[in-house]
């Protein structure tokens, strides 16, 4: 014990960092994989509450009308043990572009062309029934405990939609 | 060679080394580090090892219920892109001819008659409450160049354990045929190779959508048109988990055709449209 000199406090600390390094990079590594698992095991859940919702949704599509659009439905599951889940559905029209932003044409360019009025015309008729056709659907699934959220999107083809049908132009 | 000999005796002056206290000290305070650092990845590799368990087990459901979506995603019935054949519109030529078309599809287990294009209408059965049977697309080969369609009937039900087993509840069970699909005979189910989807079930329920009621229906003869036309199916399952917990679940399947009624698009094309009636309403 002749030897008084002991180690700096600089070295001590240094030696602590390190140490502390390793055991918290090993603590984390685990905790990490608790974690993954348990959202995996949510992230599953939710997901197939997404699916149960749309797949209902796809079974028994709802009268879509132009108040539709605006309306968003919000409430908890029935389904036993999952009533902390709550589900909103959001409806959307769908938009298709116009037709000189498909053609890529002015409409100078369109005027030139002979068959442009009539092509022109088609489209229009094609682009409004398809919107009458076909919704934007999306899921939100939310865990009231954890905060955790779901989304699902969908199109959903409006099977009561009534048609143009009359082509002459 | 002066400042070398200076430095080589300025580094052999300390002869003292370590005292064996010392090294008995850095010894003991290493084992404390070492013991703890092996306990902490002991705990983690058994944490590891409790993770992947619980996994296998949720996925244990995951598959069973994902099997179930494959094969009734891919259901087969030309109804869902045609309609029945109507007789009385036909001459009296036509008749014999289509008489010998369904003669083959007539009064058996398996099919309940013909399309508009002669093709045959599987029947969709559920006697009990826990159990299906369907005609699926959803058969793969297994080796290229075998000669297999995609076509299988496929059973899903509940069977109990073997008797020597200890087992609780029941299991859920897959069956599925593939030789002689469009056959005439019924198809003995007893002969057929199981496969063990889940263990442990206490209960199954399969409800089927009626479009008519807008319900869910357990009775498959209840639902209009059910036997040969479904839109949707409601699986119930109750079953025991690795800790003897009660777990219940409840999925939504549907079949990939669209929705959409043939009937009414023969209809459809009959009628002349009605332009006053297109403008008006808010209905869209």
């Amino acid at each position: 014990m002749k030897n008084q000199n002991g180690f700096t406090l600089v070295e001590v600390m240094i030696a602590m960092t390190i140490f502390a390094v390793f055991v918290s990079a090993i603590i984390m590594s685990q905790s990490a994989n608790i974690n993954n698992s348990i959202r995996m095991a949510e992230d599953i859940k939710l997901h197939n509450l997404a699916e149960f919702k749309m797949n209902e949704l796809f079974i028994d599509p709802p009268k879509f009308t132009n108040a539709t659009e605006n309306q968003s439905e919000s409430k908890n599951f029935e389904i036993e043990g999952f009533e902390i889940y709550k589900y909103t559905i959001e409806y959307k029209k769908i938009e298709f572009p116009d037709f000189s932003q498909i053609t890529g044409e002015s409409e100078e360019e369109q005027r030139e062309q002979k068959d442009s009025r009539v092509k022109k015309a088609i489209y229009e008729k094609l682009k409004k029934n398809m919107e009458k056709m076909l919704w934007q659907v999306k899921i939100i699934i939310l865990n009231t405990q954890t905060g955790q959220e779901y989304e699902m999107n969908s199109w959903i083809t409006n099977e009561k939609a009534k048609l143009d049908t009359n082509f002459t132009i | 060679m002066k400042r070398l000999n200076l430095t080589l005796t300025s580094l052999y002056k300390n002869q003292k080394g370590f005292t064996l206290f010392e090294v008995m000290i850095a010894i003991t305070i290493l084992a404390f580090i070492m013991v703890s650092v092996i306990s902490v990845t002991e705990t983690s590799q058994t944490t590891a090892d409790r993770v992947i368990g619980e996994d296998r087990e949720l996925l244990q459901i995951e598959t069973a219920m994902s099997r179930f979506e494959w094969d009734f995603s891919q259901i087969y019935s030309p109804l869902y892109f045609s309609h029945k054949t109507d007789p009385s519109g036909f001459t009296e030529e036509q008749i014999p001819a289509y008489e010998q078309l369904i003669q083959h599809y007539q009064g058996n287990e398996r099919f309940s008659g013909i399309s508009y294009e002669g093709i045959p209408i599987p029947i969709i059965n559920s006697d009990e409450k826990n159990e299906v049977i369907f005609l699926t697309m959803s058969n793969r080969r297994k080796m290229q160049n075998i000669k297999n369609s995609h076509f299988a009937w496929v059973k899903y039900s509940l069977k109990s354990p073997e008797e020597n087993t200890e087992e609780e509840g029941q299991n859920l069970i897959r069956e599925f045929v593939t030789k002689d699909i469009f056959s005439k005979e019924e198809i003995d189910w007893d002969d057929v190779k199981d496969q063990i989807l889940l263990r442990k079930v206490n209960k199954l329920e399969i409800e089927f959508w009626d479009k008519k009621s807008k319900k869910w229906n357990s009775n498959l003869r209840a639902v209009a048109d059910g036997k040969s036309l479904l839109r949707g199916v409601k699986l119930k399952i109750t079953y025991l988990n690795p800790d003897n917990n009660e777990v219940y679940s409840e999925r939504i399947f549907r079949p990939l055709f669209p929705s959409f009624e043939p009937e009414n698009m023969y209809k459809f094309l009959n009628e002349k449209p009605d332009p006053a009636k297109d403008q008006s309403g808010d209905d869209i």
